[in-house]
């Protein structure tokens, strides 16, 4: 079976092929089109390259591991993993209409009960704690601007 | 000299810049000790803190001392719990690790106090002679010169190619300049590959790139595989914190050669703390006497102050091309090197004339933070241990949280979390593959100058002419070239197997 790396260098290999593609259309201004830089140049070199290390990697025969990270592909949890990562565009999705301590907190008590967690009572504390904490001291002692609470408790977005 | 010196004493001498050089080792040792927040991450979660703070001298002193808290926190945990979260400490395990297991935890923890305030104060010596002559040099560079120089900048990316990954690093480092691409450029307005995303108009924030290149996929690791994240849960003793006038005496050699080494090397771009970590471990391993050397890997003081002391020195040398040159000497440094442009401060050789007071002020920042980190963290060393026992299930979501916020604040817009997760998630895929992931940040980083540097000289020339034209540019390209084919040529040559 191909290994991993063979996938991500056709992945890499269609990449560059696209991004050559919208390089050479790249729509031009009729003086930068008699430049001898143009807004395209450096891309198509890059797509050039792109192409040609990718299309390298597929054809040479590959000598070291595929990852140190990995000891095998049994055993990790593919669940809890998907599972988070679902929790992130969530909270990316709302924390702006929730604002920032409501989703914070949810956010956090969700992933730590998914982590294992069994304490309710104690998720929700560190999740409350956290989310003030954090916002008090960007917000409030920063001056970065968060919304703190969802816009129908006073909140804006 | 003396005349910048005085210049940064007042300008880091001040209450406030004091009180951020605490903070900044403060946070930068109790963030760095977790795992999947480096000093990479850390520093880019604090460059949106460190741009509102307006004064850029604070700035960069409030991120120099997360940088070198960072770093002794990363040693922290690869000595308590064989964790290292950086592979700048890898080399610290391999003898700290054994101490701690056999109940010298205190003492492991306090060589390497040591070690790192004396390579990273000896670094900050040599970077205050060398930098200004380096600086002068640099002097002579035209953008043809610079786009070469930035040429030989990527070629450091050989530094992160291990053994047959040459091609791959290549890869990644084209990859990171297409990404570099993305929007407006310098030198042309029309946005470009922006797929009618509006948000991307002026590019990919770069600390979304670093959060979803590295802290993220280190959180999603940990969540992966249970046995990386369970090794926190072990309790190690942390007593006996003194060490005796015999193994002071044993170590200060070592301490003296590898923060000469450590520096060097550091100086070097793309050579940085991870090449001086296991150069100074090797060397010392060959200068130790026959007995001591069969102590290395068993719990050696002198294994565990080597690469401390190399690591620490390499950190400040890299500091050099980054602040002369405007070269990233390190994926840290890459990220240190995006700060300064947030806070329109053009690195390179105008620097020290232009803005002294923010040259020389981090150069005393760097005296004063491994200070502040030896007297913060002797006293402290048994109370920072217990972070580590943060359970994993809370663990994992204040580092995605954190990764998630700091991309947020800097721009206080969510499509960027959604891109920082893509970015995440294909940095996991990588890693599985074996690509290593510091070329693609250090391709994005000099991507933008590395095209501004090229049209400007193309324009100048009237083509491609400017390659050859001046010795300087022929003889950076001619070294370049050299340094992207030697690995490539030494791949080849090892018998196959090896």
């Amino acid at each position: 079976m191909a290994r991993i790396d063979r996938y991500i260098a056709l992945a890499l290999l269609a990449f560059s092929v696209g991004y050559g593609y919208l390089a050479w259309v790249h729509p031009l201004l009729p003086f930068e089109a008699r430049m001898p830089f143009k807004p395209n140049t450096m891309p198509l070199g890059l797509a050039a390259l792109g192409i040609l290390l990718s299309s390298l990697l597929l054809l040479m025969p590959n000598s070291d591991d595929p990852s140190k990270d990995v000891d095998g592909w049994r055993g990790f949890a593919w669940k809890e993993t998907a599972l988070l990562i679902s929790f992130a565009i969530a909270y990316a999705i709302v924390l702006r209409p929730f604002g920032f301590i409501v989703s914070t907190t949810l956010f956090i008590i969700l992933s730590s009960r998914v982590l294992g967690e069994t304490n309710i009572i104690r998720s929700i504390t560190t999740g409350i704690i956290t989310s003030g904490l954090i916002w008090y001291l960007v917000d409030e002692v920063l001056g970065i601007y968060l919304v703190a609470m969802p816009a129908i408790f006073g909140g804006s977005s | 000299m003396i005349e910048g010196l005085l210049v940064g004493l007042q300008a880091a001498i001040s209450p406030f810049n004091i009180l951020m050089v605490f903070i900044g080792c403060f946070l930068g040792t109790f963030i760095g000790m977790l795992p999947g927040l480096g000093p990479m991450s850390i520093i880019a979660i604090m460059i949106p803190i460190a741009i509102q703070l307006g004064d850029p001298a604070s700035a960069l002193i409030l991120l120099s001392g997360v940088y070198y808290g960072a770093i002794f926190g990363g040693s922290t945990s690869s000595i308590l719990i064989n964790a290292p979260g950086v592979a700048g400490t890898v080399a610290s395990s391999f003898d700290g690790y054994p101490m701690a297991r056999a109940g010298q935890a205190g003492k492991a923890l306090t060589i390497a106090a040591i070690s790192s305030f004396a390579g990273g104060t000896i670094g900050a010596i040599l970077l205050m002679i060398f930098a200004p002559v380096l600086s002068s040099v640099a002097k002579l560079f035209w953008s043809a010169e610079y786009f070469s120089l930035m040429v030989l900048g990527l070629t450091a990316i050989a530094a992160f190619a291990g053994q047959g990954k040459i091609i791959k690093a290549m890869c990644m480092t084209v990859f990171g300049v297409m990404l570099a691409t993305v929007g407006e450029s310098a030198l042309h307005n029309a946005a470009r590959f922006t797929m009618g995303i509006m948000d991307l108009q002026s590019g990919i924030y770069f600390v979304t790139l670093v959060m979803g290149l590295f802290a993220l996929p280190e959180a999603i690791f940990l969540i992966l595989d249970k046995k990386r994240s369970q090794a926190m849960a072990n309790n190690n003793k942390i007593e006996n914190l003194r060490i005796t006038k015999e193994e002071a005496r044993e170590i200060a050699p070592v301490i003296g050669r590898q923060s000469l080494l450590g520096f060097f090397v550091g100086v070097l771009p793309g050579a940085g703390a991870t090449m001086a970590s296991f150069l100074g471990y090797g060397i010392e391993r060959n200068l130790a006497p026959s007995g001591e050397r069969e102590k290395f890997g068993q719990g050696s003081i002198r294994g565990l102050a080597a690469p401390e002391t190399a690591n620490n020195a390499a950190c400040t040398g890299s500091f050099v091309p980054m602040l002369t040159l405007g070269i990233p000497g390190s994926g840290t440094t890459a990220i240190l090197l995006g700060a300064l442009v947030a806070l329109s401060i053009t690195p390179g050789p105008r620097l020290m004339e232009d803005q002294p007071e923010v040259f020389w002020a981090v150069i005393i920042s760097m005296y004063l933070g491994n200070l502040v980190l030896l007297i913060l963290n002797l006293p402290l060393i048994p109370y920072i241990a217990k972070l580590l026992t943060v359970p994993r299930h809370y663990l994992i979501p204040f580092v995605i949280f954190f990764s998630l916020i700091g991309a947020y604040i800097g721009q206080n817009n969510a499509t960027e979390l959604l891109i920082m997760i893509a970015l995440g998630c294909m940095a996991t895929v990588l890693r599985f593959g074996g690509f290593p992931l510091p070329p693609m940040i250090i391709g994005f980083i000099l991507g933008g100058m590395l095209e501004d540097n090229l049209g400007r000289a193309m324009r100048k020339a009237g083509g491609m002419e400017f390659m050859w034209e001046r010795p300087m540019t022929l003889a950076i390209f001619v070294l370049a070239l050299a340094l992207l084919i030697y690995p490539i040529l030494k791949d080849r040559k090892r018998p196959s197997g090896e």
